[in-house]
C-alpha cells in the first residue's frame, strides 16, 4: 500500500497555491481582486502563482469590463477542480494516518 | 508532510472555502428584492388600468436594473446561481403572464382576493429561490 503522500498534487502543494485554488474551488468564478485579499498576497505574487496554475491547466483567466474598468476573474477548470479534490483526499488520508502503519 | 501539517492545510482549505462562501450569498439579496417588487407590482396591477398600469411595471423595471447593476459589481459569482436564477425568473414570468392573463379574461379586476394570491404565487418562485440559493453549498 503506497503512502497518500504520493497522491499530493505538486503543483497544489504550495502554500499559496493551495489557497488559491482553495478560494477558487468555493465558487464559479472570483475576481482577483478577492483572491489577492482572501490569500493575502500582493499582485505580482499571485499573478506569477496564477501563471503557475494556468500553464498546469488548472486554473482560467477571464478578462472582462465593469464600464471602463478592466476586471481580471480567476476561474478553476475541471481539471483543476479534480486536482484539488484528490489533493483533499490524500491530506485527509495523511491526517487521518493513513499509510502510518 | 506529517499529520499536523496536512490537517493545518485542510484547515486553511476550509477557512478559504468559508470566507468565499459568505461572499456568495448576494443572489438570495437579489431574488428576495425581486420576489418583494414582484409581489407589490402583481398586487397593484389588479387594481389598475389603461396608463396607470405603467407604476407598477416601472418599479419591476427599476428592480431590473437595480439587480443587473448589483449583480455586476460583486467580486464572487457562486456556483450554478446562473441555473438556479434563471429557474426562478422563467417561473416567475410565466406565472406573471398566466395571472394577467387570468385576471383579464375572468374580469377579477379590482379583487382584492385574487390581487393578494395572484401576487403571492407569482412571488413565490423568487422566495423559493432566495431560500434555495440561501441552502446552496
Amino acid at each position: 500500500m503506497s503512502h497518500p503522500r504520493h497522491d499530493l498534487d505538486e503543483v497544489i502543494h504550495s502554500p499559496v497555491r493551495m489557497s488559491i485554488v482553495a478560494v477558487l474551488a468555493a465558487a464559479d468564478q472570483v475576481e482577483f481582486q478577492f483572491v489577492r485579499d482572501a490569500v493575502e498576497v500582493t499582485d505580482p505574487t499571485l499573478s506569477k502563482q496564477v501563471t503557475t496554475l494556468e500553464k498546469a491547466g488548472y486554473v482560467e483567466v477571464v478578462k472582462g469590463y465593469l464600464g471602463k474598468r478592466p476586471r481580471t476573474w480567476l476561474k478553476l477548470t475541471p481539471e483543476g477542480r479534480a486536482a484539488f479534490t484528490r489533493h483533499l483526499a490524500a491530506l485527509k488520508a495523511i491526517a487521518d494516518g493513513a499509510g502510518m502503519a | 508532510m506529517d499529520r499536523d501539517e496536512a490537517a493545518a492545510a485542510l484547515r486553511a482549505a476550509e477557512s478559504h472555502r468559508e470566507a468565499v462562501r459568505a461572499v456568495s450569498r448576494w443572489p438570495v439579496t437579489i431574488l428576495l428584492a425581486l420576489g418583494g417588487v414582484l409581489f407589490a407590482t402583481e398586487f397593484t396591477t389588479v387594481f389598475v388600468s389603461g396608463p396607470w398600469t405603467f407604476v407598477p411595471a416601472s418599479w419591476a423595471a427599476l428592480c431590473a436594473v437595480w439587480v443587473g447593476w448589483y449583480a455586476n459589481r460583486q467580486s464572487v459569482k457562486p456556483r450554478g446561481y446562473v441555473r438556479r436564477y434563471s429557474f426562478s425568473l422563467g417561473a416567475g414570468m410565466m406565472l406573471h403572464v398566466a395571472f394577467v392573463l387570468a385576471v383579464t379574461l375572468a374580469g377579477w379586476h379590482g379583487d382584492p382576493v385574487v390581487a393578494l394570491v395572484g401576487a403571492a404565487v407569482v412571488a413565490a418562485p423568487f422566495l423559493i429561490g432566495a431560500y434555495v440559493e440561501s441552502r446552496a453549498a
